[in-house]
């Protein structure tokens, strides 16, 4: 082992240990701002894994996008609500996270025996970290042409769809047309069901000056 | 690097019938900024024609001499042209039917269709991906729009349970698809197209490894989920409920057989080698989502989460003819899915009919339907008695198709269960008819009784019925007159060079070194 | 073969469903114009059938007449292929005739006329279909056809308990009618050409252990129609609950179905399997007729009287079938036919009956003979024919399958004592049944608690009309058997002889398998070998 192999192991030991580590505190903590700053721990982590397999433009992309963009609205988000909520204690809580633990732990030890016994099939050929971007675009431009081009379709509509979703919807005054097929803007026009003990929620106040119509 | 050579081996002209869906999809979103809300009157129909135009153009491609295009990305075999064509067919019949509903729900008209637009894009592409990263960024456009879609009625918090529980349960099941994907990638040393991967698994000697089985049954999780299949159908019923009714539609028919279509080439092409294998978990999920289902929605009371169960069952059906994995059972699947998407899609014409007319979806409100409005009940008895399988409607023919090519292929308990189930559905079938027409008259519901006058001549209700009759033409005849559709189903099996049993050797040296070469001018 | 140009029996076959279908469109009257015209076109395919017959049909030649195929979905190897033969022509009749006088039985149905007649109209090519069609899946496609208008005529027009007995009968039907498929399947695959066509499927090799569970298969469907004993629950229900027209139908035509198919496809296709399965229909065909008699028997209500005596009269055609002569398969046809009748009949007039009472519970009733003479006399005359009066057809059919089973040389002569004996307690019930329940309705005093609708009064000409059409033939088979054994008798000499002619073969298999016999619990067909090589030369 040669000093950049011993550099590269340690790296990694490192990287992995912050990833598992700031991955776990993105679940168990509960206080979601720490979630979601850990989140941004577990983003750089990966970003440096990338660094480690010379994918300097993925890795540099991670880190834009997902620590600079996704996580920072994730904040936002968070930041802006900021609504605490505090929980009722459910009895017998404790089994469901048991059961999730035996469960990931399971697929844990199959998905690990796996990879471990499966002999793939490495490439061989290394790629020099300053062609990365014209091999990418190299390929953004031949085979995978279609999925780069669909993708500009899909993050279109999906603009489209947080607009949608997101925007203040002008509400017309519905005391104007007493018409008994009137229904709510922007709900389904199918009565919700009769559910019991939902019934002291103001969504179905709503819907009971409907039925009283 | 010759550009003129690039554009030949891109063979662009393949996805002709996708272009016309985006080009209409483009017109759409940019005439309604222009124009403004107005613009209404003019979209659904632009919609319908672009779609109808996009089935011409896949028409004319039928029996493409040479179907790989994108290097590899994209195949316009029959197989794919025939998928695509019930997607955009189904997308159509949708608009119909959606126009009154949205507008009635006071929610923008073109944004939905722009998004049911893109929903049939990515279900389009799909059909024809082979190639991994298209398949996945073909899926997600589908199962992004098909979110967007379910909670589009965003003040109505069903909607938004609806949404975010397939956000969530989708947003997991494609990340496990594409571990299961990913595996496939290591697998075959860096191949991403579906052809390829097989060969070199086969060459790597690796078709019993456990990475392959796992790859195999995360990549079948994720298909299955699209296609509702038992167990990963939680969300169905819920989705269903929730979500306005044209996007339930389309979720039951176009998501359905895009999801269909994916599962045909994914397995073909690229588990060749697993063959036993896939076919034993894909006979579990039918047993599971014939029983479930059919048993399921015996006890439902609500229209949708009836038919939401009953889609479960249907796709239980459905995958029969693929467990069985002879040409025959191809082709019944084609067929039956065609004949499916005129009997589903007019049994949700019929609901969003009732639905916009008493504003209830309730089985025990359509009791003495039958006294108000006749039309409307001999549709939605028609379309439900076909769904059950009763002679001489369509369902009945695609029912038996399945079922004989699951006998011939010698899945013999598999049919036997079918037959059962589907006694079973009848009865969940005709219990709605029973309630619309054998009721007597002072048995009738208060929604009945208060059921408005019939008036087609309202806004938007005239695609409505041009959908009802058109659904119940179709319905009622595709059976009887079933020996084109039998044609085209055998016909775009026959020519689909994947689905013959060479499919290694023959398919690999017919694509590869075009990609190889084609990587090679570049340099 | 005579072929025709003109394509007779799609014809007649499709005429009725394209007439349902275009009821839509024509003027209603208070559903009196639907009515003329649904009996306009009874009365057309019943005049055109017996045209076809007459013009084309040679009652000597014993096989497929009138035979049309045309390719439908050659995909599936179904084609659209009609005939008929021996078997099927009386059957074919049966079904115009009593279906064109429950039209004109239901000439006083109010509710909803468009869609009942709509569904008669469907029900009567259905029926057709079946029992012409000579492809599986064409056969299979008619057998299903007839569920939802059957269905829709008990649950929208039948008594009280109409929608349990529609359920109830529709889910034994068709899960019933799912084993026709199977079987259908399993032979059509076997071999190595696919093909649904009865004839060729008829003439492929099974083996023994296939042919027997595929025969188990088809026996289980029919057995639900028919029905045989366990599989009989759905009919009480069922007749009992149908409006009289309906009834009338159900009892004169659908059963009939289940006999037909057992005759065309149990023995015809699957004769080596019916020898060894021909014990076990005698015994069930004496269940059927005991167990029918002495439940008919406790019944309190009229109609549920009628359809136990229907299982009954059923069990004959059981025991003719499986008599492995041309007398007995030639009494099974003959008894259905004239079952037909009969039980079209009684359902018909005890119809009648409640029109004027409100009531079917026999206890509730008593003394109508004064306030309906003419009802009486023809609720007489229908339970003599069903109690086998000789000189009407019922005796006929069961005297002709009595013989069958007793000049049988393939059963031991201890068994056929055994069954002719049991099967002989039936018809002593039968006479006991029928006359307690004219007695109860017609006899003694009035009961005080009944009322009669006098604006009705008695029988009407209509009424009189068809009790006596169905009357005439009865008592014309009774006096002149040959008026309806002409149609079929070299048609079940036929299948007899075909029987027969693999009954040695397989009787001596069956020596030598141990499993035959500790398989069946039924008695042997222990007849020596020689014996049985004699009377089949």
């Amino acid at each position: 082992m040669n000093l950049a192999e011993g550099v590269q192991l340690v790296s990694f030991a490192i990287l992995a240990v912050m990833m598992i580590g700031s991955a776990l505190g993105v679940v168990l903590f509960s206080n979601i701002v720490y979630s979601a700053f850990l989140l941004a721990g577990v983003f750089v982590s990966i970003s440096g894994i990338y660094l480690l397999l010379n994918a300097d433009f993925v890795a540099t992309a991670q880190i834009l996008i997902y620590v600079g963009a996704v996580n920072v609205l994730i904040l936002f988000a968070i930041m802006l609500v900021n609504k605490r909520e505090d929980f009722k204690p459910l009895p017998n809580a404790w089994v469901r996270p048991t059961m999730t633990a035996i469960v990931s732990a399971g697929l844990f030890v199959l998905l690990s025996t796996m990879v471990l016994v499966t002999p793939w099939a490495y490439s061989t050929e290394s790629v020099s970290s300053d062609t990365t971007i014209v091999l990418i675009g190299q390929h953004f431009f031949s085979d995978f042409l279609l999925p780069f081009e669909l993708a500009s379709v899909l993050l279109l509509m999906a603009m489209v769809g947080a607009i949608i979703l997101a925007r203040r919807e002008f509400l017309p005054d519905q005391v104007i047309t007493p018409d008994k097929q009137q229904q709510p803007v922007l709900t389904l026009p199918e009565r919700p069901r009769e559910l019991v003990g939902i019934s002291s929620d103001k969504t179905s106040n709503l819907d009971d000056s409907r039925r009283s119509e | 690097m010759d550009f003129a050579n690039l554009v030949d081996q891109l063979n662009a002209g393949t996805i002709l019938p996708e272009g016309i869906v985006l080009t209409t999809l483009m017109v759409i979103v940019v005439g309604d900024l222009i124009v403004g809300r107005s613009a209404s009157r003019w979209i659904p129909y632009t919609a319908i024609a672009g779609l109808l135009a996009a089935v011409v153009a896949l028409y004319l491609q039928w029996n493409n001499p040479n179907p790989i295009s994108f290097l590899g990305a994209f195949n316009s075999d029959d197989l794919s042209i025939v998928f695509r064509g019930i997607i955009a067919l189904s997308t159509a019949v949708t608009i119909l039917m959606s126009i009154r509903y949205i507008e009635q729900s006071g929610t923008a008209l073109a944004e939905f269709i722009g998004i049911m637009l893109t929903a049939t894009l990515g279900g389009m592409f799909l059909s024809g991906a082979s190639e991994l990263v298209t398949i996945f960024i073909s899926l997600e456009t589908l199962s992004i729009s098909s979110y967007l879609m379910t909670g589009y009625t965003k003040r109505d918090p069903r909607s938004n349970e609806a949404a975010l529980k397939y956000l969530l349960i989708g947003a997991s099941s494609t990340g496990v698809f594409l571990y299961g994907v990913s595996l496939l990638y290591g697998l075959s040393g860096g191949e991403t197209q579906l052809s390829a991967i097989a060969s070199a698994i086969a060459d790597a000697n690796l078709s019993q490894s456990l990475g392959l089985v796992i790859s195999l049954v995360f990549v079948i999780a994720g298909v299955a989920f699209k296609i509702s299949a038992a167990p990963f159908h939680q969300w169905t019923p819920d989705v269903y409920e929730g979500s306005p009714t044209p996007v339930v539609a389309f979720l039951s028919v176009g998501s359905k057989a895009a999801g269909f279509a994916l599962a045909i080439r994914l397995m073909n092409s690229a588990f060749p080698l697993l063959i036993d294998e896939w076919q034993f978990v894909f006979t579990a999920l039918a047993v599971l989502s014939m029983v479930l289902g059919n048993v399921v929605a015996l006890a439902q009371t609500s229209m949708k989460r009836m038919l939401a169960y009953s889609s479960i069952g249907q796709a239980g059906f459905v995958m029969i003819g693929l467990i069985a994995g002879t040409e025959a059972g191809y082709a019944s699947m084609i067929f039956y899915l065609l004949v499916y998407l005129f009997m589903n899609l007019g049994a949700f014409t019929c609901l969003i009919l009732f639905t916009l007319r008493t504003g209830t979806d309730q089985i025990s409100e359509y009791s003495g339907l039958y006294q108000k409005d006749p039309l409307l009940t001999l549709c939605l008895s028609i379309c439900l008695l076909s769904l059950g399988g009763i002679p001489p409607l369509a369902g009945f023919f695609g029912k038996i198709y399945l079922f004989w090519a699951g006998w011939q292929a010698g899945q013999y308990g598999l049919v036997l269960l079918g037959l059962v189930t589907t006694v079973v559905s009848i009865y969940y079938y005709i219990r709605v008819v029973r309630m619309m027409v054998v009721k007597e008259p002072q048995e009738m519901s208060d929604a009945v009784k208060n059921y408005p006058e019939v008036q087609w001549n309202l806004p938007g209700m005239r695609p409505l019925q041009v959908g009802l009759v058109l659904t119940l033409v179709a319905t009622s005849l595709a059976g009887i007159l079933s020996n084109p559709l039998f044609t085209l189903a055998n016909s775009s099996i026959a020519r689909t060079t994947t689905l013959q049993p060479i499919v290694i050797s023959s398919h690999f040296s017919a694509t590869v070194p075009a990609e190889n070469s084609a990587l090679q001018t570049q340099q | 073969m005579l072929s025709t140009q003109i394509p007779w029996l799609t014809t007649i076959i499709l005429l009725p469903l394209v007439a349902a279908l275009a009821i839509p469109l024509i003027p209603d009257n208070q559903g009196k114009t639907v009515r003329w015209y649904a009996l306009g076109v009874g009365i057309a395919d019943l005049i055109l059938m017996v045209y076809a017959v007459w013009q084309n049909y040679d009652l000597q030649i014993s096989t497929f007449q009138l035979a049309e195929s045309y390719p439908w979905i050659p995909q599936l190897g179904m084609n659209w292929s009609v005939a008929v033969d021996g078997l099927s022509l009386p059957l074919v009749l049966l079904t115009g005739f009593i279906t064109t006088l429950s039209i004109l039985a239901a000439w006083n149905v109010t509710k909803k006329p468009r869609l009942f007649f709509a569904l008669m109209l469907m029900m009567y090519s259905a029926q057709i279909g079946v029992f012409v069609a000579q492809d599986m899946l064409l056969f299979f496609l008619m057998w299903e056809l007839e569920l939802v208008p059957v269905y829709l005529l008990i649950s929208i027009w039948g008594g009280q308990n109409r929608r349990y007995a529609a359920t109830k009968f529709i889910l034994y039907t068709a899960a019933g009618s799912i084993f026709i498929l199977v079987a259908a399947f399993a032979m059509a695959m076997y071999g190595d050409v696919v093909t649904f066509d009865m004839a060729t499927l008829g003439i492929k090799q099974y083996p023994r252990a296939f042919e027997l569970l595929v025969y188990a298969a088809l026996l289980i469907a029919f057995g639900v129609k028919l029905p045989i004993f366990p599989l009989h629950t759905w009919l009480p229900d069922a007749h009992s609950e149908a409006s009289a027209p309906v009834s009338m139908i159900l009892a004169g035509v659908l059963l009939k179905m289940a006999g037909y198919g057992l005759i065309r496809m149990n023995i015809e296709m699957l004769p080596n399997a019916h020898v060894s399965f021909a014990p076990i229909l005698a015994i069930l065909g004496v269940v059927n007729i005991v167990y029918g008699a002495l439940t008919a028997f406790a019944q309190t209500n009229l109609k549920r009287r009628l359809a136990y005596s229907s299982i009954a009269h059923m069990g004959f055609v059981l025991i003719g079938i499986a008599s492995f002569t041309e007398l007995g398969i030639g009494g099974a046809v003959l008894q259905m036919v004239s079952h037909g009748l009969i039980a079209a009949s009684l359902f018909f007039l005890s119809g009648v009956t409640y029109e004027r009472t409100h009531t079917l519970i026999m206890e509730k009733m008593g003394g109508m003979a004064q306030a309906m003479p003419k009802v009486f006399a023809l609720f007489t005359a229908g339970a003599m024919a069903s109690l086998a009066l000789p000189g009407m057809s019922g005796f006929v059919g069961e005297l002709t399958i009595f013989l069958g089973i007793t000049t049988s040389d393939a059963y031991n002569p201890m068994f056929k004592v055994v069954v002719t004996l049991l099967a002989a307690v039936g018809v002593i019930l039968t006479p006991i049944y029928l006359l307690s329940m004219l007695r109860q309705v017609f006899y003694g005093n009035e009961n005080s608690g009944i009322v009669i609708e006098e604006y009705l009064g008695d029988a009407k000409p209509r009424e009189v009309f068809i009790a006596a059409c169905l009357l005439l033939p009865i008592i014309g088979i009774g006096m002149y058997p040959k008026l309806a054994t002409q149609t079929y008798d070299v048609k079940t000499v036929a299948v007899a002889a075909q029987v027969r002619q693999v009954l040695p073969t397989v009787i001596a298999q069956k020596q030598r398998s141990p499993l035959y016999s500790t398989a069946l619990v039924a008695p042997q067909l222990a007849v020596p070998e020689s014996q049985v090589l004699i009377a089949s030369e």
